[in-house]
Parts: C-alpha cells; sequence; structure tokens
C-alpha cells in the first residue's frame, strides 16, 4: 500500500513531520510521523533511514525528564523503521545500540531503569534480530533485567489482565531470545528459578470445571485407518483446545509455551526437566502445568520453533536428548501417572479391586485441586468430576508431550517404540473421547516423526514390541485389565506376515482366558473375534505338497490352523456362557472358526461334533438374537460339511422347531399388536427367517423338507402378522428352489 | 499383618522370532566403540540369530550349520570372531567385524556327542579350545587358530566314566598350565591337567549324566547340574583334588545349563521344568524361580553387566534384569 515510491517523493510527504518533531517533542508528533511512515515504500525508506531515525534519536537524547509514553512511542517508531530497513553502518549501529540500551538501564543508580514493561517490551521489540546480540555490558543489564522480572514475574501474572500478561511475557521472551545460552546465569541460582517456575505453573494453571469432559464418548475402535496429514508445517505446535483458570487470551499461552522452548533450548536442560520434574512429583496441583512445560522444553532442546540468534550456541546432543525424553517418557506411563480414574463405569473401575484402590487414591489427592478451580459464580460440580476431568488432561498433556517428544528425536524416537507405543495404543481405545483423540494424534506424531506411512503401518512394523507388552502384561491381567483391547487393535491392523507372532501370544491369551473365564470374558472374546477376523481375511489354504510329506509322519498343523482349533474349544465352552451378549459374540467367533477350518476337515468335524449339542440348545431355546446367529453358524457348517450335518438336524433340531412353529401358530394368529413385543413373536420370525437358507444349504430330502413346509404354511393365513406371513412366504420360495423346480 | 509377598519377577523383555527351541546363548560384549552388547542365540534349526539389544531384533542371521542344531556360541576378543558348534559336526568360525558375518574356518568334529566345547583364549594370537574327541570318551585339545592337535584327553579304561557331557577350560592365577573340568556320563566330574595329560582328581557328583557345570576359578568352587533332581557344589582344594561340598535338592528332575554370573553373586540353573532357577552363589539360598516359559529351558548366559537371558523350546528368549550387579 505504499503510496510513495520515490525518495524524492517520501522526503516531500515525510520533511514537515520530522521538522516539527524536532522543533516539538509529543507523543502525537511521534505518532503522526508513524502514520506517515506507513504509506512510504521499504526502498524509499532505507535511502532515507538516517533523515528519519534523526528527530527520533535527538528526542531520546535531549536531556531533562522524559515522559514515559513518549520514549515508548519513539522507541516503537524507531522499531518500525528498522525493521523495513537495514542498518548499513557500523557507527549508527552502535549508537542506536546504546541509546536503545539505556532506556533499559538507568547508569547512575546502577538498577534497571523504572520503567514499565512496556516500554521495555518496546525497547526489546527493537533491539531484537535488527541487532548484533553480543556485546557484554548489554548482557548484564539484560541478566540483571531477568533476575527482576523473574522475581515480580509470579506477582505480574498474578494480578494483571490478559494484556498485561501478554506484554510480561512477551518481555520475558525478549530478554531470553537475546540472553541466548546466557539465560543460564539466571538459572543457576535457585531463587529465580524458583520464581521463574512458579509464575510459569501459576498461569498454566487449567480449568477443569467443563463437565463435558468426562461425559463425552468415545465407542468406535475403527479408527487407525486414518494416515498422518503431512501438510502441517509445525506439527509439534498442533494441541487439543484446552481452558485455563487465569486467561482467556489464546495468545498469552502461545507465549508461554514460546518462553518454555526457549529456556529448553538455551537453558542447562538437565537442571530445567530436573527441576519441572520434582514440581511434577511434588503435587498434584501442580502436575498437569509441569508436564506442559516439560513437553516444551523437549521441543525447544530439539531446535523446533526456536529461531536462533547466537551462532556460537551448540543445540543438545540427540543422545542426551534421548535420554532425557526416555526418563521422561518412563514417568509418564508409569503404573501411578498413566492409569487413572477417568470414569466411573462399572467395566472401567468396578470389576478390579487393584484399580479402584489407585483410582480412589488418586479422587481423594485430586479432590482438593477442584475445589481451588470451581468458579465461585456457577454451582460447584462434584468434586469426583473435577479430578475426573484434571486426570484426564493429565493423561491428554502426557500424550501430547509423546508426540511431541517423537517430533523432537525423529528417526531416532524409533528406538523408544518399545516402551512407548503400547501405552499409546492403549489410550487410543481409551472410552474419554479427549483421550482417545490425543492418543490418536500422538501416534499420528509417530508415523510423521518415524517415517510411517499409516497408522496401521506404525503397528505392524512394531508389533514384536506390542506382543511383548502384550504377553508380559497378560501375566497381571488384574493391573492391566486394557491388555486384550490392545491385542484386539493389533490383530486388526496386523497381515498375514505377523502370523508366527500372533501364534505366540495367542497361546498366552488362551492360557490366561482359561484362568479368567469368569471376570473377563467380554475382552476375550472379543479379542478371539478380531484374532479370527484376521485368520479369515487371511486364510488362503497353503496347497501342501503330497511328495515332500512322509507318509507315515502327518504334517505340522499350519499356525492359523492350530489357532483356530484352539479357539473353537474354547467356543464350545463359552457357547452356553449365562450373559447373552457373551453368546452372540462367541457364536460368531465360532462361525469364523468354521471358515478358517473348511479345508481341514479331520480338525473341523471332531470339534462340530462337541459344538453340537450346546449349538442345538442354542436353536431350541434361546434368545431370538441367539436362534438367528445360531443359523448363521449352522449355514457356514452346512456349506462345509453338509452330510455330517444334515441327519442331525433332521434328527435333533428339525422336529423341534417345526413342532413349536405349529403351537405357536393359533396364538399369533389371534394376537393384537402387543404380540410384536413379546419373545414368542420374535422367535417364531427367527425361526422362520432361518429354516429357509439353511434347508436349502443342506439340500434336506423331500420327506424333511415337507415337516417343515406343513409347519410354514400355516403362516400363510391372512390371519398371522404380516411380517411371519412374509417369512413363510420366502422359506416356501427357498423349498421350490430346493427342490430343483 | 504380614508383608505380601513379592510378585514373582518378570522377565525385563522377551525376544521373539528364532522360530525354533532355542539351545544356545551367548553375549557379546561388542568390540570398542560399539557400545551396545549384542546377543546371539543358537537354534535347533541350525540358525545363529543375532539379536540387538538396543532395538530388540534381530540384527543378522547366520546359517552355517546345515540346519542341525546349534549347541554352543563363543566369542573371541580378536575380530571379533565368533564360534559356533553345530550337530552336523562343525565348528565355524565367524567374522563379525564391521557387520561381516562369513564363516573363516571350520573344524570338523568327530564325535557326535552333546558335549559343548569350551576356549582358552590366553594371547590375542593363539587360543586354545577343547571339544569332544574321536573316542566316545575321549576329550579332544587343539591350538587355535592353527587347529593343531594338542592332544587327546582319554580317561583310564578302569575309570569308564562315559561320554564327556560338558567342558570348561580354565587356568589358575599362580599357575600357567593349562586345566579342563570334564562332567561325565556317569555323573562325575573330573579336573585334567591338559600339558600332563592326566586326571588329577575326579568325583563323583551325580548319579545321572553331567549337563552342565561352571566353575568360580577365585574361590576355587564350582556347580554341576544333571539329569536327576540334584545340584551339587563341589570346590578343589590346594593338591588340586575335588571335593563334593554340598547338594541341593531341586521339586523336578533334569538341569540342561548352570551359569555363574560374572560378579559372583548369583547362579542360575535352566530347569527341563520350563523353569529358571536362581540362587545365592555362596550360600545356595534360593532366591527366585523364574516362571516365563512353556518348554524346556535349553540355556542361560549373564551378559558382564549382570542381564540374565535364557533360551527354550517354546522358541523365546527371555531377557531379566536381577538383583543389581556389584
Amino acid at each position: 500500500m505504499a503510496v510513495f515510491d520515490t525518495p524524492e517523493e517520501a522526503f516531500g510527504v515525510l520533511r514537515p513531520i520530522c521538522v516539527q518533531l524536532t522543533k516539538t517533542q509529543t507523543v502525537e508528533n511521534v505518532e503522526r510521523l508513524q502514520a506517515q511512515l506507513q504509506v512510504v515504500s521499504d526502498s524509499a525508506l532505507q535511502e532515507l533511514q538516517q533523515y528519519i531515525l534523526f528527530p527520533l534519536r535527538f528526542t531520546l537524547k535531549t536531556p531533562g525528564p522524559k515522559r514515559e509514553h513518549l520514549i515508548q512511542s519513539v522507541v516503537e517508531c524507531i522499531t518500525l523503521v528498522l525493521s523495513s530497513t537495514c542498518v548499513k553502518e557500523q557507527e549508527l549501529l552502535q549508537e542506536l545500540f546504546s541509546e536503545l540500551s539505556a532506556c533499559l538501564y538507568s547508569p547512575n543508580s546502577q538498577k534497571p531503569a523504572a520503567a514499565s514493561e512496556e516500554l521495555k517490551l518496546a525497547v526489546i521489540q527493537g533491539l531484537n534480530e535488527k541487532v548484533v546480540v553480543g556485546s557484554r555490558a548489554f548482557a548484564d543489564i539484560l541478566s540483571e533485567n531477568l533476575h527482576s522480572l523473574a522475581t515480580s514475574l509470579p506477582r505480574l501474572m498474578n494480578s494483571q489482565d490478559d494484556q498485561g500478561r501478554f506484554s510480561t511475557l512477551s518481555l520475558l521472551l525478549g530478554y531470553l531470545k537475546l540472553l541466548g545460552p546466557k539465560v543460564n546465569f539466571v538459572l543457576n541460582s535457585v531463587a529465580h528459578l524458583q520464581r521463574l517456575s512458579k509464575a510459569l505453573i501459576q498461569v498454566l494453571e487449567l480449568d477443569v470445571t467443563d463437565i463435558k469432559i468426562v461425559e463425552e464418548r468415545h465407542w468406535n475402535s475403527e479408527h487407525l485407518s486414518t494416515s498422518p496429514e503431512t501438510s502441517a508445517s509445525r506439527p509439534w505446535a498442533q494441541m487439543q483446545r484446552r481452558y485455563f483458570r487465569f486467561f482467556t487470551d489464546e495468545r498469552v499461552f502461545l507465549l508461554l509455551r514460546q518462553v518454555c522452548q526457549l529456556l529448553g533450548f538455551y537453558g542447562n536442560l538437565y537442571l530445567l526437566v530436573d527441576h519441572f520434574m520434582e514440581l511434577y512429583h511434588e503435587s498434584v496441583v501442580y502436575r498437569k502445568q509441569a508436564a506442559m512445560i516439560l513437553n516444551e522444553l523437549v521441543v525447544g532442546a530439539a531446535g523446533l520453533g526456536v529461531e536462533n540468534l547466537h551462532e556460537k550456541h551448540i543445540k543438545t546432543n540427540p543422545e542426551e536428548l534421548r535420554e532425557i525424553v526416555t526418563s521422561i517418557l518412563e514417568e509418564y506411563t508409569s503404573q501411578e501417572n498413566w492409569y487413572l480414574v477417568t470414569c466411573l463405569e462399572a467395566e472401567e473401575v468396578g470389576e478390579e479391586l487393584t484399580m479402584m484402590r489407585s483410582g480412589l487414591q488418586a479422587l481423594a489427592s485430586g479432590a482438593h485441586t477442584c475445589q481451588a478451580t470451581s468458579p465461585p459464580t456457577f454451582s460447584k460440580p462434584s468434586p469426583t468430576i473435577c479430578s475426573m476431568n484434571s486426570n484426564i488432561w493429565q493423561i491428554c498433556i502426557q500424550l501430547e508431550g509423546i508426540g511431541h517428544f517423537a517430533h523432537a528425536l525423529g528417526i531416532d524416537f524409533r528406538l523408544l517404540l518399545m516402551s512407548a507405543l503400547y501405552p499409546v495404543l492403549e489410550k487410543a481405545g481409551d472410552q474419554t473421547l479427549l483421550i482417545s483423540q490425543a492418543a490418536i494424534s500422538a501416534m499420528m506424531d509417530i508415523c510423521q516423526a518415524c517415517g510411517y506411512d499409516s497408522l496401521q503401518q506404525l503397528i505392524n512394523q512394531n508389533s514384536d514390541y506390542l506382543v511383548n507388552g502384550i504377553s508380559l502384561n497378560l501375566r497381571h491381567l488384574s493391573l492391566h485389565p486394557h491388555t486384550p483391547k490392545v491385542l484386539e487393535v493389533m490383530l486388526q491392523n496386523s497381515d498375514a506376515s505377523l502370523l508366527p507372532l500372533v501364534a505366540d501370544v495367542v497361546q498366552d491369551v488362551l492360557t490366561t482366558l482359561d484362568q479368567f473365564y469368569d471376570k473377563r470374558t467380554t475382552s476375550f472374546v472379543s479379542v478371539l473375534h478380531a484374532l479370527l477376523a484376521a485368520l479369515e481375511e487371511q486364510s488362503d489354504p497353503p496347497e501342501v505338497d503330497e511328495n515332500d510329506t512322509d507318509p507315515g509322519v502327518p504334517p505340522p498343523l499350519p499356525v492359523q490352523i492350530q489357532i483356530a482349533t484352539d479357539v473353537m474349544e474354547r467356543c464350545i465352552h463359552l457357547m452356553s456362557d449365562k450373559s447373552l451378549k457373551i453368546r452372540l459374540k462367541v457364536l460368531d467367533v465360532l462361525d469364523l472358526c468354521v471358515v478358517v477350518l473348511q479345508s481341514h476337515k479331520n480338525q473341523l468335524l471332531p470339534l462340530a461334533h462337541r459344538a453340537w449339542p450346546s449349538l442345538v440348545h442354542r436353536l431350541t431355546n434361546d434368545d431370538p438374537l441367539a436362534v438367528l446367529r445360531a443359523f448363521k453358524v449352522l449355514r457356514t457348517l452346512g456349506g462345509k460339511c453338509g452330510d455330517f450335518l444334515r441327519s442331525r438336524f433332521c434328527k435333533d433340531v428339525l422336529p423341534k422347531l417345526a413342532g413349536s412353529l405349529v403351537s405357536q401358530a393359533p396364538i399369533s394368529a389371534r394376537a393384537g399388536p402387543v404380540y410384536f413385543h413379546t419373545l414368542a413373536f420374535k422367535l417364531q420370525l427367527a425361526v422362520l427367517q432361518g429354516l429357509g437358507p439353511l434347508c436349502e444349504r443342506l439340500d434336506l430330502g423331500e420327506g424333511d423338507l415337507n415337516k417343515v413346509a406343513d409347519a410354514c404354511l400355516i403362516y400363510l393365513s391372512a390371519k398371522q402378522p404380516v411380517k411371519l406371513q412374509e417369512a413363510a412366504r420366502s422359506f416356501l420360495i427357498h423349498k421350490v428352489k430346493a427342490l430343483g423346480y | 499383618m504380614a508383608a505380601p509377598p513379592l510378585p514373582p519377577p518378570d522377565p525385563q523383555f522377551v525376544l521373539r522370532g528364532a522360530q525354533s527351541a532355542v539351545h544356545a546363548l551367548h553375549f557379546c560384549e561388542g568390540a570398542q566403540g560399539q557400545g551396545r552388547p549384542l546377543l546371539l542365540s543358537g537354534s535347533l534349526r541350525g540358525l545363529v540369530h543375532i539379536w540387538s539389544l538396543q532395538t530388540r531384533r534381530v540384527v543378522a542371521t547366520l546359517d552355517g550349520h546345515g540346519g542341525q542344531c546349534v549347541t554352543w556360541l563363543q566369542t573371541l576378543p580378536q575380530g571379533p570372531q565368533l564360534l559356533s558348534q553345530g550337530r552336523d559336526l562343525k565348528l565355524c568360525v565367524w567374522d563379525l567385524a564391521e557387520g561381516r558375518n562369513a564363516v573363516v574356518d571350520s573344524v570338523l568334529l568327530e564325535s557326535v556327542g552333546f558335549c559343548r566345547g569350551s576356549v582358552l583364549a590366553g594371547g590375542l594370537q593363539r587360543w586354545m579350545l577343547a571339544v569332544p574327541g574321536r573316542g566316545s570318551d575321549e576329550v579332544q585339545i587343539l591350538e587355535m587358530p592353527s587347529k593343531t592337535s594338542v592332544c587327546s584327553l582319554k580317561p583310564e579304561a578302569q575309570a569308564r566314566p562315559g561320554m564327556p557331557m560338558c567342558l570348561q577350560l580354565w587356568q589358575a592365577d599362580s599357575s600357567p598350565r593349562p586345566l579342563l573340568l570334564a562332567g561325565y556320563e556317569d555323573g562325575s566330574v573330573a579336573l585334567w591337567d591338559v600339558s600332563s595329560r592326566k586326571v588329577c582328581s575326579r568325583v563323583a557328583c551325580h548319579t545321572e549324566p553331567v549337563m552342565g557345570l561352571d566353575f568360580d576359578s577365585q574361590e576355587a568352587r564350582g556347580v554341576s547340574g544333571s539329569a536327576e533332581k540334584t545340584l551339587a557344589v563341589w570346590s578343589l582344594d590346594e593338591q588340586q583334588a575335588l571335593q563334593v561340598r554340598g547338594t541341593h535338592v531341586l521339586t523336578n528332575p533334569g538341569i540342561a545349563d548352570v551359569k555363574i554370573r560374572p560378579d559372583r553373586r548369583i547362579l542360575a540353573a535352566a530347569g527341563w521344568d520350563h523353569r529358571v532357577r536362581v540362587f545365592h552363589w555362596r550360600t545356595m539360598k534360593p532366591l527366585a524361580v523364574l516362571a516365563f516359559h512353556s518348554a524346556t529351558v535349553h540355556c542361560v548366559a549373564f551378559a558382564a553387566d549382570g542381564l540374565l537371558a535364557t533360551g527354550s523350546g517354546d522358541q523365546r528368549i527371555s531377557v531379566w534384569s536381577l538383583y543389581p550387579c556389584t
């Protein structure tokens, strides 16, 4: 929007106000000059640089008491000029530097100038980047200023409004940038480090009163197909939106993060990590903030998002950084910091006494934070919700940290996957939406940092690490109740190359299942289902080379056949579980077992024989849902071993089902609309719907078919409910097909 | 209220992927500058796997025994080189320097026995090797790398100890004479003076074949395990006479391997009952039963830093960090 491009034009416009300012030094005149500068092109400004700086520098140098507001506007104006031009003469640079420094420091008092934070900020911004950093005297001044700012920081953070905080933190950031590695002079003073960290911890306190956080649930586990976004240019800068108790301005948070990153970049990382780790341990009141700070320290130490103004400064070496990250990671994922109570549902906390106990402890120790954070104007949510929110945030922050660490270490983070991947994957399946989102985003970060194309590839290529965790955790299932979930997610993302590894851990799973039949059946049956689903997908029955086999010794069974045999064995027992939910799932697993075993009749038939009585029971004496699933299993079985099934079905099942259809028919013919909601109706419907496809599949003889057909014919009556009529009609069409008409 | 018993220890991690039973384990501390130690494992199907303990993954697979079980692994300081002994009657010398993995030499063995070899690495140039010899009761001593036969140690005719089952070459601090401890099929342990080819002493430790032994030369005390239910602890007096100090009765019979940790604090015994038992070496007080494997444990090995690895018929290698090393 430059209006005046040539130096001649610009001079014409700027001259009057420059003369005016030299004569009368007021804020208004400075502001007028600043306004005019906006319409002058950079090239013209460069030509006129010294001419424009003259009245401004003159104002700074004029003896006598100066109004701070004037100085500030002068400094801002100088900053504007310097930011659009280049200082070409060494002499001018030095003069400007000392004139600006003088605003920070009064030589007479040997103390930092009693100037406002806004003014100092303006000066720092003026000096920043445009001025050679490295003058020793200047460093001393800055150091002195930082000392005093650190001292007053907790008070300022407490008393200022967001605008004030923004200015103060900008100033802090400016000091840190300019001091660079010399920041350690300040950090090495225990008192100053404590002031600084106290201020950061205080201002970063989260507002944990939002009820939605606990309530938002995550049910779906089929979410891992997404690919990491490669478009984000600063992936470590992304994070979940959070709410702070003391400020709302997002820019304040941004500054706080930058401050921490700079500390990590220039400061003694061991010292800082130790310090904030201590605060993390000290109290649940500090824990979340300390973790946020630790996360940013690491990002900074890796040099991400930090612009280095000090050429001599050497970044933390990767080996050291990895060690530090490893120790933080260990802390984050330890039993007491990773397994926090985040909801009160029975399945989460009710089952395991150990979990409950540690959970209650966490609740008790978390309770008092909440009272401090509740805004007085609203009705206070229960401490339980607050402490669960607090726990949720802690887990999220730690997950976010793991993502940050991955970016900080890059490909080196692969060495940490053996301990990091399992806990993150575990949280990806968490019921709390916020946690599962944070976990998935951490996995995306890992993918990007370590060079994996997709979450699936990340999981697949590190399954050995996962299996190690799964197998060891299964030994202590009560301490690690989510282990089956991790295995399930792993199985959903594994391909055939992992079969030997899977086979190895399946033995552990089955052994554990045998020990925990009562308590954890639901989660184990889910695992078995995922396992068989994976096997079914991968099952291309390998061709057995007849010439290669010793006729005396049967060849060893393929791994997937062995697994399916072992699992089907368990299904026989689990099919009569008292929970309908489990029975349904087991019938699904059984169905998959039959599919996988179809090419191995020697294994399938004996197992089918043993499963038969229980299967008959499902068909003739169970919930309508179970009846339908059992029909499905029979259909699958019928396709693989029809002969085996036909006679048994006609003998054990058909008469009972036909009989019940006949005896129920008069009842349903008379019934009103309420009948549709009864179990009897649903059973009739399930049997009528199930019989048709099965009879077709089994290729029943005419006599047997007629038995069923007679029962079905009754249901064609117009008095029967429409749904039953339709099901009966559908059966008869199947029958016609089966008889080959 | 009584303190709850400590939970049984867990492995630090488990290595999967040997793809057949693990019969030999050996830690390779890594040449200067390489830092991280490696773990070598020998499998029933003849492969040697080299595991990185940093990534816990296989970094190389050596195939030099024609699919026959690898029973013994040992690294030599020079090179570094690796010795692997297989049931194919071959002992291979591998060059592992700078990521190479080539057989540079091999020794043909003359006995099909189960006996693992032993090495005495004196100077950097020459070293001594003990392997089962031609006769079923003989031990052959070779000078390496020239493969020159030094002697054959054959028990006197009336002794009839049967086949040698396990060997350990060593040297006392006070004397340069190489000595050999050998456990035999009849359950006895004998001390041979290699130079004079004479048995210094022989003592009956077990009634079943000795499956493994280890010797603490500083305390002049050793331990052996056999197919039966006992561990035997024996010592050597100044006259080089072996003497049984005590036997320790186990719950189940069958010890496949015993190893004393380099700091001589603890002892690990690999059991046919799928378990590894850990004892305090000085007192033989039982410290822990490591229950993890689901098949016979064939071998145990300690790293210089104290890490314990156990290899089993269940195709897994478990790695344990127990009682801090001194």
